[in-house]
Formats: C-alpha cells, sequence, structure tokens
C-alpha cells in the first residue's frame, strides 16, 4: 500500500503546483489585459483632444489645411487600428502629428498666448504623460508575463493551456509637447 | 512629465566636512581647562568610591581599589567627554550643512505621530529635523525611531521620514506599504481588517513591490488618485532605493514617505538623494491638491508641540 500512498501524493503534489501556475498565468494575463485598457483610455483621451487643437489653430492658421487633414487621417487610423502591435505605428504617428501641429501653433504669436490654447496644451502635456506612464505599466506587465510562459518548467505547458506571448506596445510618444 | 506645481529644489551640492567638523571638536575640548578638570574630578570620584568599596570589604583592601576607582572614574570621565564631542560635532556639521543649502536644521524634537504608520510602536523618537528645502511646502524630513518589545527584546527600526500636509485632503487613507508575506498569510488565516482593504491595480510590477491599501468602500478613490504616472513615479523610487522598505503613506491630509535607514553626518548626501527621489511623487501629490502646500514656509509651525 505504500507505494501506492507516496504515488498518490506526488500526483497531488503536482496536481497541487498545477493548479498554483495556471492560476498565477491567469492573474499575469488579467493584468496584461488591465493594463492595456488603461493605455486605452489614455489614447482615447489623445484622440479626444484632438478635434478641439485643430478647432483652436484653425481660428488663427486656416490655410494649414494639409496639416489638419493629416491630423484627422491619422487619428481616424489609430482608432481603426485594434490591439498593441496594430496601434504602435499610427499612434507613434499621430503623436508627432500633434507635435507638429503644436510647433505650428506656437509660432503665431496671438495664438501662443490665447488662454483656451495654452489650457489645451497642458492638457495634452498631461495626456501625454499618462499615455506614456500607461504604456510603461502595459510593457511592464508584458515582460512579466512573457518572461514567465517562457522560463522553464511553465514554457512546457503554457502553450498548450492557451497562453500566447503578449505583444509590446512600442508607440514612440517622446517629444510630443 | 508635467512641470506644472513642481516644488523648488536645490541641487545636490558639496558641504562641510564632517571629519574636520569632529577633528575641531576635539580640539576644543581637548584645549578646554574644564575638561581635564572632569577628568581629573571622574579620578577624585572614582578613587573615594574604591576606598568605600575596599573599606567595606572583609580583609580590608584599600589600596588597590583606590587605585582601580581612580583609573575607571577617569576612564569615564573621558569617555562621556568623547561622546559629547561627538553629539556636538553633529549638531554643529548638520546645522552648518544645513545652512549651505539655506535650510534649517534643529537636532532634537517630537515624531510625527498624524499618520498610521508613524503611529505604530510601543515608543516613538524622533531627531534631526531638516525643513526649508522645498520652500513654501512645509515640508520636514527628519529621523523617526520605532521602538517595540523592551529590555532585551527591544526592537529599534530607524527610518527616515518625509512628512509634509496637503493643501486638502485626498483621500481618508491611503497606504502604499512593502509587500510582506507574513502579513499577506496572516490576513488569509484571520480576515481581513474591516477598516481597510487591499486594492490591486494594474501594474504586476507595483504588486510584486508594494502592498496597496484604502479605506474599505473607496477603492475608487484609491485608483483616481494613483493613475497610471503615479505608478511610475512609486516604480521608479523602488528602482532607485531597491533596499529600503519604501512607504507611503496619507491620511487625510497628511502625507508621510518612509524609507527604513539612519542619518549619518558622514554621509549626509542621501538626505539630498532620498529628497531628488521623493519630489515627483511630493510633487505630483501637491498637484493634486491643487495647489503648493498649505503650510507657512517655515515648517517648524506644524511641528508636533
Amino acid at each position: 500500500m505504500t507505494p501506492l500512498y507516496v504515488v498518490l501524493a506526488l500526483v497531488a503534489f503536482v496536481g497541487l503546483l498545477l493548479a498554483f501556475s495556471y492560476n498565477r498565468l491567469v492573474r499575469l494575463r488579467n493584468k496584461v489585459a488591465e493594463a492595456w485598457r488603461d493605455v486605452d483610455v489614455q489614447l482615447q483621451r489623445r484622440h479626444d483632444l484632438i478635434p478641439r487643437l485643430v478647432e483652436i489653430v484653425k481660428g488663427y492658421a486656416a490655410h494649414e489645411n494639409e496639416l489638419f487633414a493629416e491630423l484627422a487621417r491619422l487619428r481616424s487610423e489609430a482608432e481603426r487600428a485594434d490591439g498593441a502591435t496594430a496601434k504602435s505605428e499610427p499612434e507613434s504617428e499621430l503623436a508627432a502629428a500633434v507635435a507638429r501641429t503644436i510647433a505650428v501653433a506656437e509660432s503665431y504669436p496671438s495664438l501662443r498666448a490665447a488662454g483656451n490654447f495654452l489650457s489645451l496644451q497642458k492638457e495634452i502635456a498631461e495626456t501625454e504623460d499618462e499615455v506614456a506612464a500607461a504604456r510603461i505599466i502595459y510593457n511592464g506587465n508584458v515582460r512579466i508575463y512573457n518572461t514567465h510562459i517562457q522560463t522553464f518548467p511553465v514554457s512546457f505547458y503554457a502553450d498548450l493551456l492557451g497562453f500566447e506571448p503578449a505583444a509590446f506596445f512600442q508607440a514612440d510618444t517622446n517629444g510630443v509637447v | 512629465m508635467s512641470r506644472k506645481g513642481r516644488v523648488d529644489y536645490s541641487p545636490i551640492m558639496s558641504g562641510p566636512d564632517y571629519h574636520e567638523v569632529e577633528a575641531e571638536e576635539r580640539r576644543l575640548l581637548f584645549s578646554s581647562f574644564g575638561y581635564w578638570d572632569i577628568v581629573a574630578l571622574g579620578a577624585v570620584v572614582g578613587a573615594g568610591l574604591g576606598f568605600l568599596y575596599g573599606f567595606a570589604r572583609e580583609p580590608r583592601q584599600q589600596a588597590w581599589t583606590v587605585f582601580i576607582g581612580m583609573a575607571v572614574g577617569a576612564v569615564c570621565a573621558l569617555i562621556a567627554g568623547w561622546a559629547k564631542v561627538q553629539g556636538r560635532a553633529r549638531e554643529r556639521f548638520f546645522t552648518r550643512w544645513a545652512a549651505e543649502r539655506q535650510w534649517h536644521y534643529e537636532a532634537d524634537g517630537k515624531p510625527y505621530e498624524d499618520t498610521l504608520f508613524l503611529q505604530s510602536g510601543e515608543k516613538r523618537k524622533a531627531s534631526d529635523f531638516f525643513s526649508g528645502f522645498w520652500p513654501g511646502s512645509g515640508a520636514v524630513l527628519y529621523q523617526h525611531k520605532r521602538i517595540e518589545g523592551s529590555g532585551d527584546d527591544e526592537k529599534v527600526t530607524n527610518y527616515l521620514v518625509l512628512h509634509f500636509v496637503l493643501g486638502r485632503p485626498l483621500i481618508d487613507l491611503l497606504q502604499v506599504a512593502p509587500r510582506s508575506h507574513t502579513a499577506e498569510l496572516g490576513e488569509k488565516l484571520f480576515g481581513h481588517s474591516a477598516i481597510d482593504q487591499r486594492i490591486e491595480l494594474e501594474s504586476t510590477e507595483l504588486d510584486q513591490h508594494f502592498r496597496i491599501s484604502g479605506p474599505r468602500g473607496q477603492e475608487d478613490d484609491v485608483r483616481r488618485l494613483l493613475t497610471p504616472s503615479a505608478i511610475v513615479r512609486l516604480l521608479d523610487f523602488q528602482r532607485a532605493f531597491p533596499g529600503g522598505n519604501a512607504r507611503f503613506e496619507i491620511l487625510g491630509s497628511n502625507a508621510a514617505f518612509l524609507v527604513e535607514a539612519t542619518l549619518s553626518p558622514k554621509q549626509p548626501q542621501l538626505i539630498e538623494e532620498l529628497l531628488e527621489l521623493w519630489r515627483p511623487i511630493a510633487s505630483w501629490l501637491m498637484e493634486e491638491a491643487h495647489e503648493g502646500a498649505r503650510l507657512p514656509a517655515d515648517a517648524r509651525e506644524d511641528r508636533p508641540s
């Protein structure tokens, strides 16, 4: 009987380890999803500010139509993209276009001094801070999750249980404002 | 990050050399007539006590007990003088060091006890108060000793604390404490606290290092306060000061940041390093409270009395 008990105990022990490991994998994957939702919220905040930016700058620099059209196109592209990989490029381009628009606006002294532009500029700067921070958190979660599923012994069964590596969000928002 | 509402901060600068200050104090003490008087007095008192001890014993052994008493008395007086040199050198050094930065230093004072962790421990002591480093913020940095147990079981933990009062209460309670597996096991075995609850935010790394708790039923307030940029600031601090068991606590409008560390005049740069690391988090809280800080420029007015 003793060998049977030993085998049963071992099976129970391995089963328990697997259960803990599975729960940890689920927790880590949920954290990645939660962090992505946060990135999405911050990106949406950025998108929502663009019509206001265009409206304010248009009042002073109506002839910059090309820039406004590009902003609208990039915004719609970024909104259509889904997931970290797909969003990386359009969001980078959109951030760069926003930076260009602000640079153009700053070349108009009366616009640069306008109260509504200053408050919008501050809002954009804060939003960019939050986008950058949310991206750092998301990429941190992805790094921890990916490392976990790619290291021994989890790498043996993570794939079987449906845990795929997550994609990093590599949008470059440096120097936007 | 946004520069709005950033508090002013003097860059890290050099200062007086502690060893020079200590040597100067030693020289002053040794050249003072009073000091050698005390050593001689110690020898006389020791001789008297030695005499009495020898007189009381059978058979009487006065001569060597007088000699031993003299030696012990003189050594005690020397050690007392040496300790005084250390204390005076420390105070003079920190006063000069702070003055060079246009800060204010006070060697003694009462510990703050206006947040939950600062109230914890059976006894609390405080020393080395620095203020004026962020003009107008009312922030004070000091050495806080938390004492538990007594006698042989006494356990003293030294913390460096940055304390300040916000312009308005941001939240009833927020505790960002180092993760403790013992505390978590206790929670699982004996149930959760009725007052506060653990809150898991979106960052895995934050969860690995800190245990965030807020008032029961006010989880949304904690989430609103700890935005992604606030989380990143906390993580930046953790990375820059990994062994410090950092804590952040807000109770109403009182905020305290703590790390386990002992202040030494031989390493005063620790103060500047910590202030530089704490600055983004403190600025963020002050911004959240819509203004710099409520306190007058002279932070001493808000010291506990």
